[in-house]
Formats: structure tokens, sequence, C-alpha cells
């Protein structure tokens, strides 16, 4: 964490505006698509629908953080060009994914719910195991082989940073409850309270997970 | 994996541009002819130098078309999906528009580098 804290100190003039350039948007078309898709009635699928559009919006965030923080570690310097390179790049394929692991995670939780939970930090293990030139058998390998090697660690890992982002929201909340909150209100307050942070939470997890990866070089 | 790049892409292009598009040009009609052009202009764009650029080309129309008439049939409650007319003419359309920007891109080497 304290890494996380000195990098994201460093390379914060970067992610401003990356935030303003990619995640501003992407926020907003995920938050209004959100607030559609409350009005649907598709029985009873529309809240797996707002799920995983809530779920997007971290998802496809995360990966030209995780550059970032990848080549800040090695003392490169990354443009805000770059980032944005990486994010075009990598928006098709982390979608694609992110759909299909959704699709499993439906469909294991109709076969008895544990499939799905089995199946769901894959949604968060993608992304981070993406590179520009892989394909996509070598992609669901290493996903796969990583996953069963550091079960434990990557569990934690989500239920650590899962509890840091929601008591963060629910003290943001309660300081926002004194004003009348309107959903637009709302909308941008979550807005930039994602845009600050999701990329420290980026930054902790794939600290964390380089660490890993770079003990299992080792051996 | 290019594949799934490239449409990542074209989705992009297709979302901001609509978005900015609004804003310009008021027109319904030219709002999504111009839209379309540019899109599907890009997409010839991009896979003109590939290994199989018209079949690369034609496939990938193919699969946009088909996840836009999803989208919209499934989630904005437009019938587009068992409409034959609309989907025909958005095929044709698609392809044909596909086809014309790799033939010319490869043609007149706009861009550069077409083998």
């Amino acid at each position: 964490m304290r890494e996380a804290g000195y990098r994201y100190n460093q390379n914060v003039l970067t992610i401003l505006g990356y935030a303003l350039i990619v995640g501003l948007p992407l926020l907003f078309v995920l938050l209004n698509a959100n607030f559609y898709i409350m009005g649907l009635d598709l029985g009873g699928q529309e809240n797996l629908l707002l799920l995983f559009s809530d779920s997007l919006m971290f998802i496809l965030f995360l990966y030209p953080m995780y550059v970032l923080y990848d080549k800040s570690e090695q003392d490169e310097e990354v443009s805000i060009k770059m980032l944005i390179g990486c994010f075009i790049h990598s928006f098709g394929p982390i979608l694609m994914m992110s759909l299909l692991v959704m699709l499993g995670v439906y469909v294991g939780i109709a076969l008895f719910i544990l499939p799905g939970i089995i199946l769901l930090p894959f949604l968060f293990l993608f992304p981070f195991m993406y590179e520009s030139s892989i394909t996509f058998k070598q992609w669901v390998k290493k996903t796969i082989a990583f996953h069963n090697e550091h079960l434990i660690t990557i569990w934690v890992q989500i239920i650590f940073w899962g509890c840091f982002v929601y008591l963060l929201w629910a003290a943001f909340l309660y300081a926002a409850s004194n004003f009348e909150m309107q959903p637009i209100a709302f909308a941008i307050l979550r807005m930039v309270f994602s845009l600050i942070v999701y990329p420290f939470v980026i930054f902790g997890i794939s600290g964390k997970l380089i660490e890993l990866e770079r003990e299992d070089i080792r051996r | 994996m290019k594949y799934v790049k490239v449409i990542g892409i074209l989705l992009l292009v297709m979302t901001v541009l609509s978005f900015l598009l609004v804003i310009i040009i008021p027109n319904y009609y030219m709002h999504s002819a111009i839209l379309f052009l540019i899109s599907y202009g890009l997409l010839g764009f991009l896979v003109r130098n590939w290994k199989y650029p018209y079949f690369s080309g034609y496939m990938t129309a193919c699969l946009i078309v088909i996840a836009n008439t999803i989208f919209g049939d499934v989630i904005l409650d437009i019938p587009l999906l068992f409409t034959p007319d609309i989907g025909f003419w958005s095929f044709i359309f698609a392809i044909t528009l596909t086809m014309l920007s790799v033939f010319s891109f490869r043609k007149f080497d706009i861009g550069g580098e077409a083998a």
C-alpha cells in the first residue's frame, strides 16, 4: 500500500490526465447506461446487466493503469498518449473476455451457485494478465495457471480492496448525506470518487500481482 | 485477437462519434449516414494490409452489424433483429462500404504500405 501510494504521488498528473480524457467519458456513458437499465423490465435479468455495467467501470479503466505502474516501477517515462493507445487497443479483448466470463458466472450461478463464485475472480484477473501481443489461448492458459497457483492471495486481495472501497464509499456517502441528493448529484459524486480512488486500488493490486509473478519466474 | 482489437476500436469510435456528431449535425439521417461512412471506412483502413484483407473486412463488418442489431433489439427495445428489410440493408451497406474502402485504400495506397 505504501509503494502504491508512492507511485500514485509520483504519477499524479498522468493519472489525472488519463482520468479526465478517458475515465470521465467512460464513466459518464456507463453511469447513464446504469440509469437506463434501472428502468428496464427484463424479468430480473436487468439486475445482472446492472452488476455487469458496474464492474465494467473498473475493468475497462484498469489495463492502462497497470501498464503505468509497471513502467514507473522500472523508472520508465509514460505519456498520456501511450496510455490512451493502451486503452484503445485493449478495449475490445477485455470487453469480450469480461462478457464471456460474465456469461459463465450467470450459467455457474444457475448450476448451484458454487461454479459461479469460483469463476468470479477471473473477471478481475483477466485484464491484469493481458498483454499487447498475446493470443487468446495463451491468455486463458496464463490466467488459469496464475489463478491456481495463488488462489488464496487473490481472494484475500479481492476481499481486502473490496472492503477498502466499500468503507470509503460509505464514509463519502455519509459526508454527502447532509445535502439533498438528486440522482445526477449522486452520479457526479460517484464519478469523482471512482476517478480518484480506482487508480490507487489498481496500483495496490498490480504491485502485489507483479511481486507474485516475479516470484514465479525466480522459481 | 487482432479481429477483436479492431472490433473494439470500431465500437469505441462509433460510441464517441455518435455522441459528438449529435451536437454538430442535428439531422438524424445525415448523422447516421456520416457515422456509417466514417466507421466502416475506418474498418477498411485498419484491415487493408492484413493477409486476407477482403475476407477480414467482410467478417468484421458482419460481426459488428450483428452486435449492433442484438444490442438494439435486446437492450434498447428497437425491433431490428427479426425485421428482414432492415437486416438486409444494413448488411448490404456495411459490407459494400467496407469492401469499397479496402479496395480504395489498397488501390490508391492511402496511408502507405499496402501490400
